[in-house]
């Protein structure tokens, strides 16, 4: 048995000693080591970086991805770093790469690690608006030096989408309901960049004014969407078509219009996929309207 | 027979985490050759693998033998004085607590004003939070009710985990990621200040255990017999229980929850030990230390350059071996030793 004073003491102390160490000590920083002369080497955490430094012509700079990067599927070719959220550390510091692009995604301790050993880190948040997604693809042409080409897809995928916009502009608005989950029931609201897929197609997200995606399928029957689009790959979409053909007193039901989207297509996009995937939810959405849509 | 097998647990439990230690400094996904590693060490902070070496596996190591040694000791300390093989340190609800206080810090936004230092902090409030009321709500005229303990432990674990999933349930999407990883054990900790913090405070725990370990045998036999025994119980319950409340709380703070450790190491060190708990501390902490140590390699080697959460490790491992080593006691007839 220890004397509770003593006990006392020790417990403090070191409670004490422990958070004075804590703020006295800091962690040391390297300097990056690229060196001028040979080509930018970068690893890419995320699909839509690894898409998006393809679309840039920096297919042969890239020298690490994670296993989901398949697009192109030319990137599948390429050393795998791990996954998005837990990369291996070990395999990047080997590669001494000038250049490490991450999404928020990553785990921000991995990505702290990185920065402490002397790598360039560069992280942007996950783009909730097609504007968003735009200026992350410019911020990836700007950290790898071609900014020009950046932007002037940048202003493709703009006027593409521009076009398709002015041109729903005078088409009646479905109301539509985005699944992006089935267990548990999820939905886009606002905060998510498919949203936008929605108000430039000429349609209205039933969801949109929701403060969170999870909401109960019993709101998502008595709001009555025109359409259901269900974001998923593989079996559970179908199985969820099912679901929903129990319910036939919702009009999306009644007409037949349930659609399944892939959401390697929609949810990973870059702005040229984005415009793609609008073009091609445009032509879902309005399907005596759009004539050349598909 | 039993005793002369007695002489060879220490060095055996130093042997083991010896070797936890090896494998794990010469086993990565970087897969640098074994001869090598001298080479390197030696040729000093200029390579990558320097780097691999130093930076990224030695502190993993630390943090493995601290939290590894820290949570087998408070498991000890806990199913000792609670007299009950079911507990562990997590039974007293302090993972919640520290999960929730670390979730509340990531809705607030709180971290980004101290980003390294912040979420350990608040996770330690918040598991210290949870013990207090534990803590005073069973305090009746100065005798602390253990039963009470565990029964008001286990609720508060259920309420702080259903407040998680409630703040999960209302965060924003990269909220929701934060407070994930946060709850997905970890040894990844980039701050050196907070793992030399921890190795430290694991030693000392150690060390204080060590010092009250023939109280714990006293108190083992059952409260009646302590005091008999000319043992302050009430004063003595109050310090192991702030004891195996801050191994816990500052293991479970800084890597979140990795399952396993404290129930398992403490009954598979019993089997080899006995009861005594002045061998069972020391020996839990070794092996405890090395256990992590070893689990967190194979999280780390198994599926690369995919890491897998330690605590799937340390469940799956830990609860085979553990089945395995009853069946073949009860096999032979052995009841001597755990449970």
């Amino acid at each position: 048995m220890i004397a509770p004073a003593l006990f006392r003491k020790i417990v403090i102390t070191v409670v004490c000693s422990s958070f004075i160490v804590a703020a006295c000590l800091a962690a040391p920083a390297h300097a990056a080591g690229s060196g001028p002369g040979r080509p930018m080497r970068i690893v890419s955490l995320s699909p839509p970086i690894t898409e998006s430094l393809y679309l840039l012509g920096l297919k042969n700079n890239i020298v690490g991805v994670t296993i989901y990067c398949d697009r192109p599927a030319e990137a599948r070719t390429k050393p795998v770093m791990g996954t998005v959220i837990e990369p291996d550390i070990e395999k990047i510091v080997q590669l001494r790469p000038d250049l490490v692009l991450a999404m928020s995604l990553t785990n921000p301790k991995v990505l702290t690690k990185m920065r402490s050993l002397g790598l360039k880190v560069l992280t942007h948040e996950i783009p909730d608006t097609f504007s968003g997604i735009c200026d992350m693809f410019v911020w990836i042409g700007n950290a790898t030096g071609t900014s020009l080409e950046a932007r002037r897809i940048v202003d493709t995928a703009r006027s593409e989408v521009d076009a398709i916009r002015k041109k729903t502009a005078r088409f009646k608005k479905p109301r539509v309901l985005i699944e992006l989950g089935t267990k548990p029931f999820f939905v886009a609201t606002r905060d998510f960049f498919v949203n936008d897929y929605l108000e430039f197609a000429g349609a209205v997200n039933i969801f949109q004014d929701a403060s969170s995606g999870s909401v109960g399928r019993e709101e998502a029957i008595v709001r009555n969407p025109d359409v259901i689009l269900i974001v998923t790959m593989g079996l559970s979409g179908d199985n969820e078509r099912r679901v929903w053909k129990r319910y036939s007193s919702v009009n999306a039901v009644r007409n037949g219009r349930i659609y399944i989207v892939d959401s390697n297509n929609v949810c990973s996009p870059t702005p040229l996929s984005f415009a793609r995937s609008l073009k091609r939810i445009t032509g879902l959405l309005h399907p005596d309207d759009a004539g050349g849509w598909k | 027979m039993r005793q002369r097998g007695m002489r060879w647990i220490l060095p055996g439990a130093v042997l083991f985490l010896t070797a936890a230690v090896i494998a794990a400094i010469i086993s990565g996904s970087a897969g640098i050759p074994l001869r090598r590693i001298f080479s390197v060490i030696a040729g000093g902070n200029t390579t990558p693998e320097y780097s691999i070496l130093i930076d990224i596996r030695l502190p993993r190591i630390i943090l493995g033998f601290a939290v590894g040694g820290a949570l087998s000791v408070a498991g000890v300390i806990l199913q000792g004085m609670f007299r009950n093989p079911l507990v562990e340190p997590y039974t007293l609800g302090m993972p919640g607590g520290a999960a929730l206080g670390a979730a509340l810090c990531i809705i607030l936004k709180l971290q980004d004003i101290f980003p390294a230092i912040v979420l350990p902090v608040s996770g330690f409030i918040g598991s210290c939070l949870v013990i207090l009321p534990l803590y005073f709500v069973n305090m009746r005229r100065n005798v602390v009710r253990m039963q009470g303990i565990l029964l008001t432990g286990v609720m508060t674990s259920f309420i702080s985990t259903s407040l998680v999933v409630l703040i999960l349930a209302i965060a924003k999407t990269e909220e929701v990621h934060s407070i994930v990883f946060w709850i997905m054990g970890s040894l990844e900790e980039p701050s050196w200040a907070l793992i030399i913090i921890i190795g430290i405070t694991a030693v000392l725990g150690l060390f204080l255990s060590y010092l009250m370990a023939s109280v714990l045998n006293a108190l083992s036999l059952g409260e009646e017999e302590a005091i008999h025994l000319g043992i302050n119980t009430e004063r003595t319950k109050k310090q192991l229980f702030i004891l195996a409340s801050l191994l816990t709380g500052i293991s479970v703070s800084l890597t979140g929850i990795i399952g396993f450790v404290g129930l398992i190491v403490p009954h598979f060190v019993r089997i080899m030990t006995g009861y005594d708990h002045r061998k069972l501390i020391v020996i839990s902490f070794l092996t405890g230390a090395g256990f992590l140590i070893f689990c967190d390699t194979i999280a780390r080697t198994a599926f690369a350059p995919v890491e897998l959460p330690v605590g799937v490790i340390t469940g799956i491992l830990g609860g085979s071996i553990f089945i395995y080593i009853l069946s073949r006691r009860h096999l032979s007839g052995r009841t001597d030793g755990a449970l």
